[in-house]
C-alpha cells in the first residue's frame, strides 16, 4: 500500500462522478482499500475545552453536507480511515480501539482495548498503519512495543497477533520510546519515536524500520547503536494531524517536526529550542535531508501536505493558537513566498488557530480551522490559493482530516 | 463566644451535624442532601471531592472554617473528601451572596465550616462505625471548663479500602472474560485519615471573651487510574493544620470589636513517579500558607441604623517541588479585603436592609528560579440585602450583589507542560440575584427562593489542538436561572411520629458564549435535583429513616454531547438510642445506596454500589469540671 500522489485536478462538483475513473488511481494498490463510492472526509473533532471529541463526515463537493457529533465521547481521540471502515482510536487512558463502517459511523461494528493485562501505564494508541486490509500495526504512544493485529476480525480474541518491541529506543529505563506514527512503503514499516524522557525532556528522535513480511526490524546501519534512523530533528509528529507522509513520485518520506519548548525563567512561558523542521527519509538509503531547519523566522512545522513534486503546504506555529500556512518546495524546503527573506503566510491564513491541514483528490487544500465558537474547515484551489468554501462549521475543532478512498 | 460567631444572619442555610449522630455519614453526603449544591465525588469514602453553589463552579465557591479563609486561592481544587465530619458542629451555606463578617465573596456563595464549642462545651462521648469496603471511623471528643475556660478535643481515625466491586469497561482483554461482564474490586483507592481538633473559649470578662482553635489532619489515599490497574500506585497524602485566635466583646454587647488571627498550612505530597496519572511522572511536595487577620468592628448608628465593617490583610504563600525533574516554584498572594455594610432596621424590626461594599486587592508574586513575575488585580463590588417580616411566619428577602474570583497561579502563570499560564488572565465576574420567602410555624417550615446569576469572563482551559497545549482564557459568559424549595414538617401519623425533608432544585445553567457553545449547559451542572428524607419514629424510641437523592441533567461536556446517567440514590437506616448509667448510647445501621445505582459523577471514576454500614456513639452526660469564677 502507497500513499496515493498526484490526483488530477477536479472541480468540486465532478469528483464524485469522477473519482474512481478519472485520476490517476493506478498509483493506489487496489488491496482491499478502494471503495466504490465518492470520497468522504473523515474529521476528528475535539471540543476547544477538551471536554468531548467526535468523528465527522463530510461530503467533498458543495454544499459539504456534513454528518457531525458521531458516537460523541471523551475528547482525546484520533480517527483514521481504511477501506470501507473507520477506526477510532481513544488514547491516554481510554486505551480502545473502535471500528465503525462507513453506512453506520456512528455504531461501532466492535470496540477492543489496546491494554495487555500487564500493562501498568496507558496504552495511549497514537496511530494505525495498514499493511493489508488485514494486517496492521497499532502505536502505542505509552509502551514500548507496537501490536501486529488484525482489523478484519470480529473477535477480540483474535485482534492480536503480535508485537513489535521498541523498547531500545527508550531513553532510559523507566520511560518508553513514544511511538507516534506509522506508515508502510513498499514492504517496510517506518515508525516515527518522540522519545521523552520523565520530565517530558526531549531526546534525539528515531524511526525504527520493520520488514513487514518477517516482522523483524531492518538495521538501517545510520546509528552505530541502534538499528533505526536518527532524525535530525527532536519530537516529530505531534499533531493528531500530522502524518509520515510518503511520496511515490519524490521517493521520499517526509517529517514534520514541531521541536521542543522549554520553560524561560524570563518570560514564564514554554519558548520553543527550535531543534524541529522538516525532514525527509529515502526510503531505499535510509539517508535523512534537513529540509527546513525551524527558526524564529519559520516557527515551529507542525503538518505538511504535498501537492505535487513544485508544491507543498505546511502550517508554522509562532505560540498558542498563533499559525501560519505556508507554501514550499517539496524538493528543497524553500518557502515560495517570502518578504526580505521572510516567509510569508497564504493570505488571511496567518496569525491564526489552524489545526488540521489536507488535500482532497481534486488536490484542494482542506485547512481545520480552530475557533471555541465557530470552528470548522476552510477550502483552498491549490492554484491561486482562492477560497473555494470559507467555512464548513462544525461543532469541535477539526483536530485531524483525512479522505476515504485514500488508502 | 463561639470561635466562629458572627452577626446574625436570618437567610442562611444551616446544617447541625449533632443530628448525624450514629450514622457512617461523610460532610460531602451531608452537603449532598441540600439542593442548590452540587457535589461531585471520585468515589467512595475520602475521595476527591468538589463542591459548588448554584450553578457556579468549585472555584467560585469560597470554603471557610468559622468565618476564615480555608480552601487557598493560589492553587484551586480544594477537597472536600479531606474533612472529618466529626470535626464540624455545623455548616453555614450563603447561595450567591457572602455576609459582610466574611469578607472574601465569590461568584457562586460561600460554605462556611463551624466547629463550635456548645455554650457548656463538649459533653465526653466517641463514636465507632463499620461497613462495607472495610470502611471504618472511630473517635472521641471530650469537653472541659476550668474557671473561664472551656475547652474541646477531638480526636478521630478512619479509613476505607474502598475495593468496592464494579464492572470495569476498559481492562484488558481476558478470554476468560471476553465481554467484560465479571466485577472486579476497586484498586488503589484506599483511604486513611487521622484528625484532632482543639478548641477554647475563655471569657476573660464579662464585655470580652477569647477563643482558639488548632486543628491537624492527614490524610493518605491510592488515587485509581482510569484501568482500574493492578499495578497502580499513585497517591497523595494531605495534611491540614489550622489555627485560628479571636478576641472579641461578648455578643451582644452595643458595640462589637474583634480581632481574629489565623494561620492555615495543606501540605501536598503527590507520588505519581510511574507516570500513571499522565502529565508526566512527578514526586510533588507543595506547600500552601495562608496567614493573616481579621479586624472586625460593629456599632449602631442611632436608632434605626448600624454599620459592620472588617478589614482583613492576609498572604498566601505556595512552594511546590517535584523531585524528578528537580523544578521548583513558588509564589505569593497578598490579600487586602476590605467589607463594610451600613444596615437599616425599622423600629419594630420589620423590614431590614443594608448595603455593604467590598474592596479586594491582591498583589501576586509567582516564582521560578531566580526569576518572578508580578500581578495585582483589585475590585469593588456592592451588595444590597433586603428583608421583609411580613407576618409572625412569613419572611420575604433579597439579596442582589456582584463578586469576582481571582484566577489562580497556575492560570496565569503556571506551566506543567501540556498547560500553560495566561499572565493576563482576568478575575471572573460574577453578578447574583436571590429572592426568597420563608415561612415558619409550629412543626413545618419551608423557603422558596429563586435566583438567577450573570458569570461574565468566565475563565475556560482551551486547548492548542496543534500543540495539545492549554491556557485558560477569559472567553465564557453564562447565565443561570434557578428555584430552590426546602420544607421540613415534623408531625405524627397515627402512631408514628413524623419528619419530612423535602428539597428540590431546577435549574437553567445556560452558556451565553457565542457560537456553538450559545444555549448549552454548563458541564457538570444538575437540571434538577431532589432531596428527600423521612424519619419514622417507631414504638421504642427507634429511629427509622429513608433518604432519596435524585440528580438528573448533567453533561460531562461543554457541547452537552456526552450525557452523565441520572443519579437516584436510597439510604435506609435504623437508630436507637439507649439510656445507660449516665450516658446514652446511639446505635444506627444503614444500607447506602440501597437499589446498587452504579453512578460516575466524574467520567470513568466509579462510585461505590450498595454498601451496609453500623454506627455507634456514646455520649456521657453532661458533667464539666467547674472551676471558681474570677
Amino acid at each position: 500500500m502507497t500513499q496515493p500522489v498526484h490526483a488530477c485536478r477536479l472541480t468540486s462538483a465532478a469528483l464524485a462522478a469522477l473519482i474512481l475513473a478519472a485520476c490517476d488511481t493506478s498509483t493506489i494498490e487496489d488491496d482491499g482499500f478502494v471503495i466504490d463510492e465518492a470520497p468522504r472526509a473523515v474529521v476528528t473533532t475535539q471540543a476547544d475545552d477538551f471536554t468531548s471529541g467526535a468523528h465527522a463526515l463530510v461530503d467533498i463537493e458543495a454544499p459539504y453536507t456534513t454528518t457531525g457529533n458521531l458516537d460523541a465521547g471523551e475528547s482525546d481521540i484520533s480517527v483514521t480511515t481504511a477501506g470501507e471502515h473507520l477506526y477510532k482510536l481513544r488514547r491516554f487512558n481510554l486505551d480502545t480501539i473502535t471500528k465503525y463502517s462507513l453506512d453506520a459511523p456512528a455504531t461501532p461494528i466492535w470496540q477492543f482495548s489496546t491494554l495487555d493485562a500487564d500493562d501498568e501505564t496507558s496504552a495511549n494508541p497514537y496511530d494505525l498503519a495498514f499493511a493489508a486490509v488485514d494486517k496492521a500495526y497499532l502505536l502505542r504512544y505509552g509502551q514500548p512495543d507496537a501490536w501486529i493485529v488484525d482489523p478484519s476480525v470480529t473477535a477480540e480474541a483474535d485482534f492480536k497477533r503480535g508485537e513489535l518491541d521498541l523498547s531500545a529506543y527508550s531513553p532510559n529505563a523507566s520511560t518508553n520510546p513514544n511511538m507516534t506514527r506509522g506508515i508502510v512503503v513498499d514492504g517496510k514499516l517506518f515508525i516515527a519515536m518522540q522519545r521523552f524522557d520523565d520530565s517530558f525532556t526531549a531526546y534525539d528522535a528515531y524511526v525504527a524500520v520493520f520488514d513487514t513480511s518477517t516482522d523483524t526490524e531492518i538495521n538501517t546501519s545510520q546509528d552505530p547503536i541502534l538499528g533505526g534512523i536518527p532524525l535530525p530533528v527532536r519530537n516529530p509528529l505531534t499533531s493528531d494531524d500530522a502524518d509520515l507522509i510518503y511520496d511515490a513520485s519524490l521517493g521520499l518520506i517526509y517529517v514534520v517536526a514541531p521541536g521542543s519548548s522549554s520553560f524561560d525563567p524570563d518570560t514564564f512561558e514554554s519558548t520553543p529550542n527550535y531543534d524541529g523542521g522538516l525532514v525527509t527519509i529515502d526510503p531505499v538509503t535510509y539517508e535523512t535531508t534537513l529540509l527546513i531547519d525551524d527558526s524564529a523566522t519559520t516557527g515551529q512545522i507542525s503538518d505538511l501536505v504535498i501537492i505535487n513534486e513544485q508544491l507543498a503546504y505546511v502550517i508554522s506555529s509562532a505560540g498558542f493558537g498563533n499559525n501560519s500556512l505556508y507554501r514550499i518546495n517539496p524538493r528543497t524546503g524553500a518557502f515560495l513566498d517570502t518578504d526580505g527573506g521572510a516567509p510569508q503566510p497564504v493570505a488571511g491564513l496567518g496569525g491564526t488557530s489552524l489545526t488540521a491541514l489536507t488535500a482532497d483528490i481534486g488536490q484542494r487544500l482542506w485547512v481545520g480551522r480552530g475557533d471555541g465558537s465557530n470552528p470548522g474547515i476552510t477550502i483552498l484551489d491549490t492554484l491561486d490559493d482562492a477560497v473555494v468554501q470559507t467555512l464548513i462549521p462544525l461543532s469541535r475543532n477539526p483536530a485531524r482530516i483525512e479522505f476515504t478512498n485514500q488508502p | 463566644m463561639q470561635i466562629s460567631d458572627h452577626a446574625p444572619d436570618d437567610d442562611v442555610v444551616s446544617i447541625d451535624t449533632e443530628a448525624y449522630r450514629a450514622r457512617a455519614i461523610e460532610l460531602s453526603d451531608l452537603l449532598d442532601q441540600h439542593a442548590g449544591l452540587q457535589v461531585r465525588r471520585t468515589g467512595g469514602f475520602g475521595s476527591f471531592t468538589t463542591v459548588s453553589i448554584r450553578g457556579a463552579s468549585s472555584q467560585q465557591t469560597s470554603v471557610l472554617l468559622n468565618g476564615l479563609p480555608l480552601a487557598p486561592t493560589v492553587v484551586g481544587g480544594f477537597n472536600f473528601g479531606a474533612l472529618s465530619l466529626k470535626d464540624l458542629s455545623g455548616v453555614d451555606i450563603y447561595a450567591g451572596r457572602a455576609p459582610v463578617d466574611l469578607a472574601q465573596g465569590a461568584p457562586g456563595g460561600v460554605i462556611n465550616l463551624r466547629s463550635d464549642l456548645d455554650g457548656d462545651g463538649w459533653a465526653t462521648s466517641g463514636y465507632a462505625s463499620y461497613g462495607s469496603a472495610a470502611t471504618w471511623q472511630t473517635g472521641m471528643r471530650t469537653g472541659l471548663t476550668t474557671g473561664p475556660v472551656t475547652h474541646g478535643v477531638s480526636l478521630g481515625t478512619a479509613a476505607s479500602d474502598n475495593d468496592y466491586s464494579f464492572v470495569n469497561p476498559n481492562r484488558a482483554f481476558d478470554p476468560n472474560d471476553p465481554d467484560r461482564q465479571q466485577e472486579e474490586p476497586r484498586r488503589n483507592a484506599d483511604v486513611d485519615r487521622q484528625q484532632g481538633l482543639y478548641v477554647a473559649q475563655w471569657t476573660i470578662n464579662p464585655d470580652w471573651t477569647l477563643g482558639a482553635l488548632a486543628q491537624h489532619s492527614r490524610q493518605s489515599q491510592g488515587l485509581p487510574d482510569a484501568r482500574n490497574s493492578v499495578a497502580a500506585r499513585t497517591r497523595l497524602t494531605s495534611r491540614q493544620t489550622n489555627v485560628q485566635m479571636r478576641v472579641g466583646t461578648t455578643p451582644g454587647r452595643r458595640r462589637e470589636h474583634q480581632v481574629r488571627g489565623y494561620w492555615h498550612r495543606t501540605r501536598l505530597d503527590y507520588d505519581d513517579r510511574q507516570d500513571q496519572l499522565g502529565v508526566g511522572a512527578q514526586l510533588t511536595h507543595s506547600i500552601q500558607d495562608r496567614w493573616g487577620m481579621a479586624l472586625i468592628h460593629a456599632r449602631p448608628l442611632g436608632t434605626h441604623w448600624n454599620w459592620r465593617a472588617r478589614l482583613e490583610p492576609s498572604r498566601e504563600t505556595y512552594t511546590a517541588t517535584n523531585q524528578v525533574d528537580g523544578r521548583t516554584t513558588a509564589g505569593r498572594r497578598d490579600h487586602l479585603d476590605i467589607a463594610g455594610r451600613l444596615g437599616w432596621r425599622s423600629s419594630r424590626d420589620r423590614w431590614r436592609a443594608g448595603i455593604t461594599l467590598r474592596h479586594q486587592r491582591a498583589d501576586d508574586r509567582y516564582e521560578a528560579g531566580n526569576n518572578h513575575r508580578e500581578g495585582s488585580s483589585q475590585s469593588t463590588r456592592p451588595q444590597l440585602d433586603l428583608g421583609w417580616q411580613a407576618t409572625a411566619q412569613l419572611r420575604l428577602y433579597a439579596h442582589a450583589g456582584a463578586h469576582v474570583r481571582l484566577p489562580t497561579f497556575f492560570e496565569r502563570y503556571g506551566d506543567r507542560g501540556l498547560f500553560i499560564g495566561n499572565a493576563d488572565l482576568a478575575a471572573e465576574q460574577g453578578r447574583n440575584l436571590n429572592l426568597g420567602l420563608r415561612w415558619r410555624q409550629a412543626g413545618w417550615s419551608a423557603q422558596l427562593e429563586a435566583y438567577a446569576s450573570e458569570l461574565n469572563d468566565a475563565i475556560v482551559t482551551q486547548y492548542d489542538v496543534l500543540s495539545g497545549i492549554g491556557r485558560a482564557e477569559n472567553v465564557a459568559g453564562a447565565t443561570v436561572r434557578g428555584i430552590e424549595l426546602s420544607s421540613r414538617w415534623s408531625g405524627s401519623l397515627g402512631w408514628l411520629g413524623t419528619t419530612l425533608q423535602a428539597r428540590a432544585a431546577l435549574q437553567d445553567t445556560e452558556n451565553t458564549t457565542d457560537g456553538v457553545l450559545a444555549g448549552k449547559q454548563l458541564p457538570g451542572r444538575f437540571s434538577e435535583k431532589v432531596f428527600i428524607g423521612t424519619t419514622l419514629w417507631l414504638p421504642g424510641r427507634y429511629e427509622l429513616f429513608h433518604e432519596w437523592i435524585h440528580v438528573g441533567g448533567v453533561f460531562y461536556d461543554s457541547l452537552n454531547s456526552r450525557p452523565a446517567p441520572d443519579q437516584h440514590e436510597h439510604t435506609v437506616g435504623l437508630r436507637r438510642p439507649f439510656v445507660l448509667a449516665g450516658s446514652t448510647l446511639d446505635a444506627g445501621i444503614e444500607i447506602r445506596n440501597l437499589t446498587d445505582e452504579r453512578a460516575e459523577e466524574f467520567n470513568a471514576q466509579p462510585r461505590p454500589g450498595r454498601q451496609f454500614f453500623a454506627s455507634v456513639e456514646w455520649t456521657l452526660h453532661h458533667r464539666t469540671t467547674q472551676g471558681s469564677h474570677p
